[in-house]
């Protein structure tokens, strides 16, 4: 049970992830029409370089779908690993390695190739 | 029964399509406008009033106001010029939907520069794209000059980067050098201003800045 004072703290220190959980209520709930009449299961791929924390996530979804078809839903989140590359030198950055400067040309043209997105890959819903 | 609806759409780039609408909105009214993002108390509002106090008599000017509550709003409100709260609820940064909910309430025809107000944070804004033409960003000298490299997003996303306070260059240990260093490791496209909103040096350099993009 999360008590009122936790839920503040947690809605003023995190509000990034709301906004985004709500939005992906809105598309869960136009993808799953009219006829559906509960949503099981959501499943999302999470990049690593996104910004966005997956514990808020789950913990918004569960508070924003109250009251909604998706009330007792369960997000998975599928983690995506982030890469990096440098656009001057061509150089590719292990996985997971976060910089605004290359390593070995110095450039700042660094640029995230993936690991940067948050997809609604499907839903789960029950028609009867 | 349960079934499975495929979907793969990517949430986040909801955000950029209606950024794209709403810069084609903009061209199609001849507006230019600014997203202008700071951490709080770097100077914002200061900037903007001097903008506005100096350019309303040659242009029409809007402003959108990304906050919880309207004090700053008021603070520009009395030029009167159209204005808007875009209320974050208290959310860290705008998005294009508040964005364009703030200018529903604008007649777009009137205006010539919107100047978008965000939320004072170095790190979320950086992020979300508002449809607005170019990114202002401003650093204050008691901030401290190792801003650049601890929020470097905001300043590689930057089209021009304001340094305000320089009043205070004596009062404070601020490393110019170490400060522009920073910068242009990041970003060697960036204009580059220094200024003092509160004894206006510098202010017209910022202000010939935003005459030639509104020409």
């Amino acid at each position: 049970m999360i008590t009122i004072r936790r839920l503040r703290y947690t809605f003023l220190t995190v509000m990034h992830e709301l906004q985004i959980t709500q939005a992906l209520l809105t598309k869960v709930l136009e993808k799953a029409g009219s006829k559906t009449r509960k949503i099981v299961v959501v499943k999302i791929v999470l990049g690593e370089f996104s910004g966005f924390v997956d514990e808020s996530i789950d913990f918004y979804w569960n508070i924003i779908t109250k009251d909604t078809i998706a009330s007792g839903s369960k997000v998975v989140i599928i983690r995506k690993p982030g890469k990096m590359k440098c656009l001057a030198c061509g150089h590719n950055m292990p996985k997971g390695e976060k910089t605004e400067i290359c390593p070995k040309c110095g450039s700042f043209k660094v640029v995230v190739k993936e690991g940067s997105e948050l997809v609604l890959q499907s839903i789960e819903v029950k028609n009867d | 029964m349960t079934k499975t609806i495929s979907i793969n759409e990517n949430i986040l780039s909801e955000n950029d399509k209606l950024a794209l609408k709403i810069r084609k909105k903009l061209d199609e009214n001849n507006i230019f406008s600014i997203n202008v993002m700071a951490s709080p108390g770097a100077g914002k509002t200061s900037l903007i009033n001097q903008t506005i106090e100096k350019l309303k008599k040659k242009l029409r000017i809007a402003v959108i106001d990304g906050d919880v509550v309207d004090i700053d709003l008021k603070k520009m409100t009395h030029h009167g010029i159209p204005t808007a709260l875009a209320n974050t609820g208290g959310a860290c940064h705008m998005d294009s939907v508040m964005m364009e909910r703030a200018l529903d309430s604008f007649p777009l025809s009137e205006i010539d520069l919107l100047i978008v107000e965000n939320v004072g944070n170095l790190i979320c804004p950086a992020s979300f794209d508002l449809g607005t033409h170019k990114n202002v960003v401003i650093a204050s000298v008691p901030e401290g000059d190792d801003k650049p490299y601890k929020y470097p997003a905001m300043f590689k996303g930057a089209d021009v980067l304001l340094l305000n306070k320089v009043d205070y260059l004596d009062k404070e240990p601020f490393n110019r050098s170490y400060f522009r260093k920073g910068v242009e490791r990041l970003n060697e496209n960036l204009e580059f201003f220094e200024l003092s909103c509160k004894t206006g040096e510098g202010v017209d350099t910022w202000l010939d800045w935003l005459g030639k993009n509104l020409l």
